[in-house]
């Protein structure tokens, strides 16, 4: 089937409110190119449990479509109609399945060579979308505030070498209290403008939450069922010796919250979609506890954009077996052991990456970020009045050097 | 972008070690094409699975690659840009290395290649027999690699291809072994999708039975030494080594795949498997400089198949992947060690991975003739 042919029961297996966003953007839709068109669609059939910062950006991506001539429309999306699709791709259920479609389109340009083609229109077109209809800025500058290390006690290895070029590197941080008054740092955030605070503050542990108050949170322990159904799940998909691994990618991206005993029909239903989508989309997400919370940040950042976020490392297990770590079975008795060195090495990388990702937001000229070594002295803060490439031995505690960023 | 890549590399090469540029030397003649060493070989090494300029040779990753640095570059001609322009998926990309053409077959399924191999041409050419041409593979989705199923090439004219962790898994007899366990892992590429590394039935059984008898490995000396080892790489190195003490095989090629452990999102692991390669591939090269078999007429070439992606690509995530094609995935190095190969020699200029088997027909002497590179001047 090619857009131009959709119709409105193209849609009636659409959640509700997808449903309804669809169909009332049919003649849109129809416009678009194939080779776009599913990437557009597998965000519109989870409208009903998105973020709403991402349905937002649909909305906005939409009206934007919307407000063009037929003639402009294909202008904007030319290098996606440029691109040369099969009949294969075209047979494909890509209204009601276009994960899967995605999935044979990635395969399909790797293999004509055209993947470079692709990113190039994609490129393209994101950029005439944050030109027309850029995403606003946020209601208070942002702040990242990643906290790693915790469970080392001595070690050689000198973190956040990646970010000291970009702020204020402090070495003599008071580390007493110091999750604490992140934390409580965070909450006020949220306090002060609970009415547009859903899915704005967040907090993420790669261990054991702390209680908080007025943030969404979540913890990789909090998910040890989930985590434990979902590999169940994976192993018994992978012993059946029926698919391989895009088979099983393609399974993983069908599966429901439900099916790992996330609840759904709750003013969680949100929250759990995204929960399992951090387990079923990211890679090793799993059974590394410090991927998880890296994966979750990167989403958060990319899909809540949120104005508070707290990210905090565990020490993930040691390496195993890919089979011992899948099935949760320690290698030997005792339970699986951690890494706390490694897992310092792996967050230190990680913390770099969510002020990368930070950057790529919005208002990002005027966003705020902190790294910290938990229980340690030395942390790292950037934000636009705080020098840059600069080391500092002030004796200041967390919330000192949080009052400088404030 | 690529350019700059190079151009750092070699001026931290030339501030390094005091290299030579081998670009400047563009009119040298061919040291031996005209007359090819009798017994030549070759071994081929691929640092895989994929790893980034920031973690081995720009000034950040140093630390990581110290016997590459202090031992092998300063004997070595070093290519500062290889390009791979086909697909970054571990099998095809490695498929396309041992072609020399850029393979387009799903990289998750376990297809021949559809170009005849470096092996076929080899063996076709100079009338080898099979036991001249192996390859030690890293996991199961590689077992197809030897040959293509090319008309006039073909099986009958591949390589040998061994899975080191097949084997191991045959010589542990189907017990569970929680010694040998963390030998086994498989398929990084998709974390979640391990494919059941086992000896399998009947034939295969007794082919590996086969191989384990041309190697003179008992199994108790086997499963003994595998349990003194730390990674599925240091299997494959001492199973390669093994090959050249039993058979000394004219054409060898090694695949790593350690370092693919990035695919699950730990940094710490992927720089264990950086630094693991840098030590195996030194311990290769002893091996070759000590076996008199291969001492003095072996050519070595380490090349990674392709790189990862960057850190500011934002369809990706760093390290993690290489799904995004941009140039630091695309960009790689190759280093080329042997009698007659230019030391301490930087080439600038861009390459493409494609050019390995041509550059191994001319040093050999055989006709590559389907595959799409060039031959590599510099090291000829």
């Amino acid at each position: 089937m090619l857009p131009t042919q959709l119709k409105p029961a193209d849609f009636a297996a659409y959640p509700p409110r997808a449903r309804a966003f669809a169909t009332e953007h049919l003649t849109i839709l129809q416009q678009v190119p194939l080779s776009l068109l599913p990437s557009l669609l597998n965000e519109v059939i989870g409208f009903d449990w998105k973020l709403p910062a991402e349905r937002a950006q649909i909305d906005r991506q939409v009206q934007w479509l919307g407000a063009m001539s037929p003639a402009q429309l294909a202008d904007r999306t030319k290098e996606f109609a440029g691109l040369r699709l099969s009949a294969d791709l075209e047979a494909i259920d890509w209204v009601n399945v276009p994960s899967s479609f995605l999935e044979q389109l990635t395969a399909w340009l790797w293999s004509t060579q055209q993947m470079d083609a692709f990113h190039a229109a994609a490129d393209s077109y994101t950029a005439k979308l944050a030109e027309a209809a850029p995403t606003p800025a946020p209601a208070m500058p942002r702040l990242a505030i990643v906290i790693v290390g915790k469970g080392v006690e001595q070690t050689s290895f000198r973190p956040f070498s990646k970010l000291r070029a970009h702020g204020t590197y402090f070495t003599k941080i008071k580390p007493d209290g110091g999750v604490d008054a992140i934390l409580a740092h965070a909450s006020a955030r949220a306090q002060k403008n609970p009415e547009k605070a859903a899915f704005a503050h967040w907090y993420v542990d790669g261990g054991t939450a702390e209680p908080t108050n007025g943030l969404t949170q979540i913890s990789y322990d909090a998910l040890a069922p989930a985590r434990s159904a979902l590999l169940g799940r994976t192993q018994q998909t992978i012993s059946s010796g029926t698919s391989g691994p895009e088979a099983l990618r393609s399974l993983l991206a069908q599966m429901k919250p439900q099916d790992v005993g996330l609840a759904t029909g709750s003013d969680r239903e949100v929250l759990n979609h995204f929960q399992l989508s951090l387990l079923t989309q990211g890679s090793g997400t799993q059974i590394f506890s410090t991927t998880f919370v890296q994966w979750a940040g990167r989403e958060c950042l990319r899909r809540a954009q949120p104005s508070t976020l707290v990210l905090r490392y565990a020490p993930r297990q040691e390496q195993q077996p890919m089979n011992a770590m899948l099935s949760g079975a320690p290698i030997e008795g005792g339970g699986p052991k951690s890494d706390p060195e490694g897992s310092l090495i792996d967050a230190d990388m990680g913390a770099y990456y969510t002020w990368l990702n930070l950057q790529r937001l919005p208002g990002s000229d005027q966003s705020r970020f902190l790294a910290w070594f938990e229980g340690h002295s030395q942390a790292i803060a950037i934000g636009p009045d705080l020098p840059r490439g600069t080391v500092s031995d002030s004796s200041l505690n967390l919330a000192g050097v949080l009052r400088l960023l404030a | 972008m690529g350019a700059k890549r190079g151009w750092d590399r070699r001026e931290f090469l030339r501030t390094a070690i005091g290299a030579a540029t081998a670009t400047s030397l563009s009119g040298f003649l061919p040291l031996r094409a005209q007359q090819l060493p009798r017994g030549q070989k070759a071994v081929v090494v691929t640092f895989g699975g994929g790893a980034r300029d920031e973690e081995t040779f720009a000034p950040e990753g140093q630390e990581n690659i110290p016997h590459m640095l202090s031992e092998l570059i300063p004997q070595s001609t070093f290519f500062t840009q290889v390009i791979n322009h086909g697909i970054l998926g571990h099998y095809v990309a490695t498929a396309s290395l041992a072609t020399g053409a850029y393979e387009t077959f799903n990289n998750f399924a376990q297809t021949p290649p559809d170009n005849p191999t470096v092996f076929e041409y080899f063996r076709k050419d100079l009338k080898r027999p099979a036991h001249d041409a192996w390859i030690v593979a890293p996991s199961n989705g590689f077992n197809r690699i030897g040959a293509s199923d090319r008309r006039g090439f073909g099986p009958e004219l591949g390589a040998e291809v061994l899975l080191p962790k097949q084997l191991l898994a045959a010589a542990m007899g189907g017990k569970s072994g929680n010694d040998y366990e963390h030998l086994l892992r498989d398929n990084y590429e998709s974390p979640l999708y391990t494919s059941a590394v086992g000896g399998g039935s009947g034939s295969h059984d007794a082919e590996i039975e086969k191989v384990a008898d041309i190697l003179k490995l008992s199994v108790d000396d086997f499963t003994s030494h595998a349990r003194s080892l730390a990674s599925p790489d240091e299997l494959s190195v001492f199973i390669a080594r093994q090959l050249m003490r039993q058979l000394s095989p004219s054409l060898l090629w090694i695949t790593l795949h350690d370092i693919d452990i990035a695919h699950s999102g730990a940094y710490s692991l992927y720089l264990d498997g950086i630094r693991r390669s840098d030590r195996l591939c030194s311990d290769i090269w002893k091996a070759i400089e000590t076996d008199p078999e291969y001492k003095g007429k072996t050519t070595m070439f380490i090349l990674p198949d392709f790189g990862r992606d960057s850190d500011i690509s934002p369809g990706g995530n760093g390290f993690q992947h290489h799904r995004t094609g941009d140039a630091l995935s695309r960009t790689t190095w190759m280093m080329v060690l042997g009698p007659g190969v230019r030391q301490n020699a930087v080439v600038d200029r861009p390459v493409d991975s494609l050019d390995l088997v041509p550059t191994l027909g001319s040093l050999l002497g055989f006709s590559p003739t389907y595959a799409k590179g060039s031959p590599l001047r510099e090291v000829l």
